[in-house]
């Protein structure tokens, strides 16, 4: 009789689990968390915003044609528990530059270009998944 | 109860699988590189074997007309409403392409009003960007909500450059979403054409070296919008585009970008040096070349504006 009682609480009970596993994902779409990331980019123009949504220890990679003269900052801006790494490569998909450093992960990092090319953006997740946005402002 | 029980359990199952198939597409990012599939020109010549993924790939490689229009006003050079298309001509825009295009050109105009913070002009380019975008049924990244924040952040150019940004970012997602790839490329195409406009205009007035090397590096953008243009060379509403992109692509072909390998210490963040290796590159391009870019160019957008 008593389970019978707390079966009626069994659709909320079932709809928790989908509800907040969406909860992450939505946030990271909300333009709201996009406003308090490009806070970070104060001094830079806004260039354009890469949302990231991985799983499963996946790794996202965008590309993005930079111009010599600009300093490009890039940032890494995640909802919920962890960091999120970006790695910067060249044309040649040769490693520049990582926000991590000295086991820190740094919000947002600047590169002076010297090199008019393609560059490749990687994301990860220092918890394997993850939601977040990856800004790009550049200035002259 | 037990109907409940049941549309739970098959509303979890309808949710699990829609989640399912997004993460699948977004984790092919790790396996298969957008890059891999678009590098160089070598494309295929039908839009169905370029997918929609690669395609938006693309898109949003490609430098904004943004950066152009900061160099111009970086070097200087005064403001000049002239060289713009005239933000009057909106309605007779009354195609798709034409007015997807337009939209990518008076997109640009839009930011380089904002770069001189030339605020009667920047609403003039906000007013045709929100009826071609309206007539193309993207309006609603262009609303009045977003107007009105353009208006309060009218003496802040970073929050405005931010602003229409994102506006036209929207556009892009909201277009990738929807699977108008036409529409997304002819929104970058135009916002492309323009920007290198904006600069063949610029050094036609004031020749300056560093007007020219942007001109030249525009060959690594060409690059990859060729590949779009190779994927939709064959559909009638792109003929008018793509002669001249054949045209531009020729011209480019001579002009050559060299890399030297260096290293160099940068400063990563406030006090934070960092040993990077980088390269720098040297642009090789002459006077005659920026004179048939600028002819092709001119070319290409009085195709398309009038």
């Amino acid at each position: 009789m008593k389970i019978i009682k707390y079966l009626k609480y069994l659709p909320l009970f079932l709809a928790f689990p989908i509800i907040t596993g969406f909860a992450d994902e939505e946030d990271c779409e909300d333009e709201d968390f996009l406003d308090e990331c490009a806070e970070v980019i104060d001094g830079y123009k806004f260039l354009k915003a890469n949302k990231i949504f991985i799983e499963d220890d996946g790794e996202v990679e965008y590309k993005s044609v930079f111009s010599k003269g600009s300093t490009y900052m890039l940032t890494a801006c995640n909802g919920g528990e962890g960091s999120m790494k970006v790695t910067l490569y060249d044309r040649n998909k040769k490693k520049v530059m990582t926000n991590l450093i000295q086991s820190k992960y740094l919000p947002a990092i600047t590169y002076p270009c010297t090199a008019t090319g393609v560059y490749y953006l990687k994301y990860e997740f220092t918890a394997g998944s993850g939601c977040g946005v990856g800004i790009i402002g550049f200035k002259k | 109860m037990k109907k409940i029980i049941l549309s739970v359990f098959t509303l979890s199952l309808l949710l699990s699988s829609c989640g399912e198939e997004e993460t699948t597409r977004r984790s092919r990012k790790k396996d298969k590189p957008k890059t891999e599939q678009s590098s160089g020109t070598k494309a295929k010549s039908e839009e169905s074997l370029i997918d929609k993924e690669t395609m938006f790939g693309i898109i949003k490689s490609i430098p904004s007309p943004l950066e152009t229009s900061d160099l111009i006003k970086s070097l200087g050079i005064p403001y000049s409403e002239r060289i713009l298309n005239n933000p009057d001509k909106k309605s007779e825009y009354t195609t798709t392409d034409k007015q997807a295009l337009n939209l990518g050109i008076y997109g640009a105009d839009l930011g380089y009003t904002n770069i001189y913070a030339e605020k009667s002009a920047s609403f003039n380019y906000l007013k045709a960007v929100r009826q071609l975008a309206n007539d193309l049924k993207i309006g609603q990244f262009f609303d009045m909500k977003t107007i009105s924040r353009m208006q309060e952040n009218a003496n802040n150019m970073d929050s405005l450059l931010y602003i229409s940004q994102r506006g036209f970012e929207q556009m892009s997602n909201y277009l990738e979403k929807q699977g108008r790839t036409d529409v997304g490329a002819q929104l970058l195409l135009g916002g492309w054409i323009e920007g290198v406009y904006l600069a063949t205009s610029v050094y036609k007035t004031e020749p300056n070296e560093r007007i020219m090397e942007t001109i030249g590096e525009q060959k690594v953008a060409l690059d990859e919008i060729m590949v779009l243009i190779n994927a939709f060379r064959n559909k009638r509403n792109f003929q008018t585009i793509v002669k001249g992109f054949d045209n531009l692509k020729k011209v480019y072909d001579e002009v050559q970008i060299e890399y030297i390998e260096e290293k160099a210490e940068i400063e990563v963040a406030p006090g934070v040096f960092q040993e990077v290796e980088t390269s720098k590159s040297i642009v090789k391009i002459t006077p005659e070349h920026v004179n048939v870019v600028t002819e092709t160019i001119e070319q290409l957008r009085t195709n398309i504006i009038d």
